[in-house]
């Protein structure tokens, strides 16, 4: 994917963009909907073929839908994605003045856009839409209990229709993109971003800390993928980047400070040399501050013995023809790489450095034909290109392959390495007269930088990006793009690939000039806010906060930062934050309908929370390949687990329900990075205080499901049921009786 | 686990490779990558004490001794499945043919090979028709009907013999015992 971003900015760099004028969709001007208009609400129910209509009664739901207060349409539709079915939505908001609209069908999770769209057309807001999902969460997992499924739709449907009376209409958040880009590291990666926003005509700022560009390249003798001089290839791309003119560079400097969000970033570099600071305004930041070799400290005399050297330093040797002919190398692999957790050196694999010691195996060879060179390695671990090196390096290298780590003595000059080779069972002694070590990469100390960027670092130190296969040079904050050795361990091929395609990402926002943000974002009521920093300290995209700048000290949101978690609105202990349509307002509607239906001849009655990306989605999964579970939960949908602040389940014990189920992603995986944390918290400490007022903490359960788990989904849904069903119905007193049980069996 | 080898690397043949690798038809021997295919699927595994991959291993080391006198030259059935199996198109079979001449040649090879060699040498046959055992054969043969042994033509086996260059080995042998 970085590969093909980086194939993309080439291509692109000759396209002409289409104008404004070409790109401009018309639209019917918006009907002005009031919050304190009557709500006109219009429910489409689908029959989806026989994938709803087979397992429950459709037209009894259209007749029960109709008399739901505020719906003034009903109606049920072979396939509601139809085309014929967008123009009869059209044409009832037409008619009847509709101001909201109701669709049971699939799923949100692939439809609700489709209809947003359709909505639009006719002239109303996206967000005065509901979509209440009666297949995968219903249909499909109650296959054999028609007259249940149907119940249970009908709750969904009051549900949904309660929650879009509350629904208001929200616009698109746009902002303007300042038409520079700011690139910190001067390596090939960065040097490769740079020159290509260069060539796109954007004006581009590199950041370098040393005096010079090119970072590694400098130091590596020949270039991996045309064995050509790095030095020259250095030049020749220097020479490239020189003739940039839009490039400006700002050697011995580091960023300072960064702040500001897509668009707008305001940016501090400071001048080490001479301390001088430098701001700048850009649109967008690439991040490629690269990694150094790893010097072996503490192993082999490293340091103490200029004869153990590590592979960039037999670079340098061989770039200065500073090796005799006839002497024997040894080349010791995964020095401080791959090592234990408390080991001298890192846990992971560098991943280039078996190719590295290849080349220079063969560089040897080539230059010193009667040199004797013993290989000793755990494992050859060679990317695709590098593969055929691998097997010319075999033909006239030892390899020898140890599981103990060789030993070296120093003899009277000499060097003495004793390894064990696993593969001819041979204790063999090695008189040497150089050992080379295989270190791995380091990335350089980006704490500090991560930090002001808001961007996640692997335990390692080097940056993690959005989604590893999905957005492999996005960083999960918007407008800063990753490239080079910061990210992983990577070859020059990879870096300059990889640069170039973070450029590609780069240029979008800059092209487009524009930023458009979904209006799921916190908006703070500064009437209401402490300025007790709460919402900061949970925010994970910098997006909230105290501003310490104003004269009053209250909270700012920014919409353009802001992802729509809701952490921030759960965490406020004043309720100063609201979350745009996923406010209080709306789920507490659909607490209420959850659990008082006029249905209610099946208990327990369970309302499940379930955040959107990992157990809403695992929900459907589960329904897609027809797992099936007991129809007690009412789910509601939320962006995150993040967004459920302890009053939601306290309300849902309040209203009724037997139980409370949530389901989030796992830890780690979280798509607000650390949202399902946050409610981790807030669950454990609810327990507690579930106790305290009688009701028996098992009724409440928190479960991490991810989307592709469905089967696991229905699994713990099942368990869960059975379990409250064991509790039996939640008496209006709460479980005191069980609760003095207890304390009996305790006493 | 087979008892460890100790070994300088000064005393390894560093030739050893090319010895075998510059002969038609054993260049393969420098692509093995050792992934063990070949010792995975060999069918007498258990039974020899170097199994294919170590032998090339070796080869490749320079631990010439080592390999011409291991039995696992000679234990191997010819079967060619590591030949078939080896991703590296590495002919196993073919170098272990190889190695065996070279075994022979350096006097290596087990006496229980050897001798065998003598014995067709001195009687034309693996088991010898002479003295008691000649008596023994005969009877047998009359009781079981079978038309009387015609003695081989000797100088004719042994020209062969020593045309091929088994009659080196048989000299070699002779003139140890």
């Amino acid at each position: 994917m970085a590969k093909a971003g980086g194939a993309a900015v080439l291509a692109a760099t000759h396209a002409i963009p289409l104008s404004g004028e070409e790109t401009k969709v018309e639209l019917i001007p918006l009907k002005v909907v009031n919050p304190g208009d009557d709500p006109r609400i219009g429910v489409f129910i689908c029959r989806c073929g026989i994938n709803i209509a087979g397992y429950m009664d459709v037209p009894t739901l259209v007749d029960y839908a109709k008399t739901l207060p505020n719906v003034v349409f009903t109606m049920e539709n072979k396939y509601s994605c139809s085309q014929l079915t967008q123009d009869i939505i059209k044409e009832k908001i037409e008619e009847l003045n509709l101001n909201r609209v109701v669709v049971a069908a699939c799923t949100p999770r692939t439809h609700e856009h489709l209809f947003q769209k359709t909505i639009r057309e006719a002239g109303l807001n996206e967000y005065l839409f509901n979509f209440v999902s009666i297949r995968e969460l219903d249909s499909w997992v109650h296959m054999h209990d028609n007259p249940k499924a149907t119940d249970k739709a009908k709750d969904l449907i009051r549900m949904g229709v309660a929650r879009v009376r509350a629904q208001r209409a929200e616009l698109k958040i746009k902002g303007e993109v300042i038409p520079e880009a700011l690139v910190v590291g001067g390596g090939i990666a960065g040097m490769s971003a740079a020159t290509e926003i260069a060539n796109k005509g954007f004006k581009v700022h590199l950041v370098e800390k040393d005096d010079k560009l090119g970072g590694q390249l400098n130091l590596i003798y020949k270039i991996n993928f045309d064995r050509i001089d790095s030095r020259e290839f250095l030049e020749a791309k220097l020479k490239e980047f020189n003739t940039q003119k839009n490039i400006t560079t700002y050697m011995n400097s580091e960023v300072a400070d960064v702040k500001g969000s897509i668009g707008n970033f305001n940016v501090k570099v400071k001048n080490n040399s001479d301390g001088n600071d430098l701001n700048l305004n850009v649109g967008t930041i690439i991040v490629a501050t690269g990694a150094y070799e790893y010097k072996p400290e503490g192993w082999y005399d490293y340091g103490e013995n200029d004869k153990v050297m590590t592979q960039l330093e037999l670079s340098e040797k061989l770039r200065n023809d500073a090796l005799k002919d006839g002497e024997t190398l040894v080349f010791i692999h995964c020095v401080g790489s791959r090592q234990p957790k408390d080991g001298n050196g890192v846990t992971y694999c560098s991943l280039i450095c078996c190719s590295e010691s290849i080349r220079h195996a063969l560089y040897v060879k080539e230059k010193y034909p009667n040199s004797n060179i013993y290989v000793l390695y755990r494992d050859i671990r060679v990317g695709t290109d590098e593969e055929s090196y691998y097997w010319k390096a075999r033909e006239n290298v030892n390899y020898i392959r140890f599981k103990e780590y060789p030993t070296v003595d120093s003899v009277n000059g000499k060097l003495n390495v004793n390894v064990k080779d696993i593969l001819t069972q041979t204790h063999l002694n090695i008189e040497a007269d150089h050992i080379v070590l295989s270190t791995p990469l380091i990335p350089y100390d980006t704490k500090k930088l991560g930090e002001m960027i808001k961007c996640a670092r692997d335990q390692n130190g080097y940056f993690l990006e959005a989604h590893v296969k999905l957005r492999p040079v996005d960083f999960a904050t918007d407008g800063i793009y990753l490239a080079g050795t910061c990210h992983s361990p990577k070859g020059i091929a990879d870096s300059i690939s990889q640069g170039r395609g973070a450029a590609a990402h780069a240029l979008i926002p800059l092209i487009s000039g524009e930023v458009e943000n979904e209006p799921l974002v916190s908006v703070v009521d500064p009437a209401l806010c402490i300025s007790c920093q709460k919402c900061e300290e949970v925010c994970n995209f910098g997006a909230i906060g105290v501003n310490f700048d104003n004269d009053v000290l209250v909270s700012e949101s920014n919409p353009l930062l802001c992802k729509g978690c809701g952490d921030c609105s759960a965490a406020c202990p004043a309720g100063a934050i609201t979350m745009s349509h996923f406010a209080d307002n709306q789920i507490y509607p659909m607490i209420r309908e959850a659990v008082q239906g006029e249905f209610v001849d099946e208990r327990p009655r369970i309302v499940a929370f379930l955040c959107n990306w990992c157990s809403y989605a695992g929900a459907d999964t589960c329904g897609v390949s027809r797992f099936q579970y007991p129809t007690n939960i009412r789910p509601i949908r939320v962006m995150c687990t993040g967004r459920i602040p302890k009053r939601f389940v306290l309300q849902a014990f309040l209203e009724g329900a037997d139980g409370v189920f949530i389901g989030g992603c796992h830890i780690g995986d979280c798509h607000y990075i650390e949202g399902n944390y946050d409610m981790l918290q807030r669950y454990n400490e609810l327990h507690e205080l579930l106790e305290s007022v009688g009701i028996n903490s098992d009724r409440y359960h928190l479960e991490w499901v991810s989307a592709s788990e469905g089967k696991r989904f229905s699994e713990v849904v099942t368990e869960f049921v059975n379990k409250v069903k064991e509790l039996g119905p939640l008496p209006k007193t709460g479980d005191k009786i069980e609760k003095k049980e207890k304390a009996k069996e305790g006493a | 686990m087979t008892e460890m080898i100790k070994k300088n690397a000064n005393d390894l043949d560093r030739n050893f490779r090319y010895e075998i690798s510059k002969k038609v038809g054993a260049k393969s021997l420098l692509n093995c990558i050792q992934c063990g295919v070949c010792s995975s699927g060999c069918t007498v595994t258990e039974y020899v004490d170097m199994q294919p991959h170590r032998v090339v291993a070796s080869c490749l080391l320079g631990l010439k001794d080592e390999v011409l006198a291991s039995q696992a030259i000679w234990t191997c059935s010819l079967c060619h499945r590591c030949t078939e199996r080896c991703p590296k198109n590495v002919d196993y079979s073919f170098i272990l043919a190889l190695l065996r001449n070279m075994s022979v040649k350096e006097g290596k090879i087990p006496k229980e090979y050897s001798g065998s060699v003598v014995t067709i040498y001195n009687n034309g046959y693996v088991v010898p028709y002479t003295g008691g055992l000649k008596d023994n054969i005969d009877r047998r043969r009359n009781r079981m009907g079978l038309p009387q042994l015609i003695p081989p033509n000797l100088d004719e086996i042994r020209l062969i013999i020593e045309e091929t260059g088994l009659g080196e080995l048989a000299k070699k042998k002779k003139g140890e015992e």
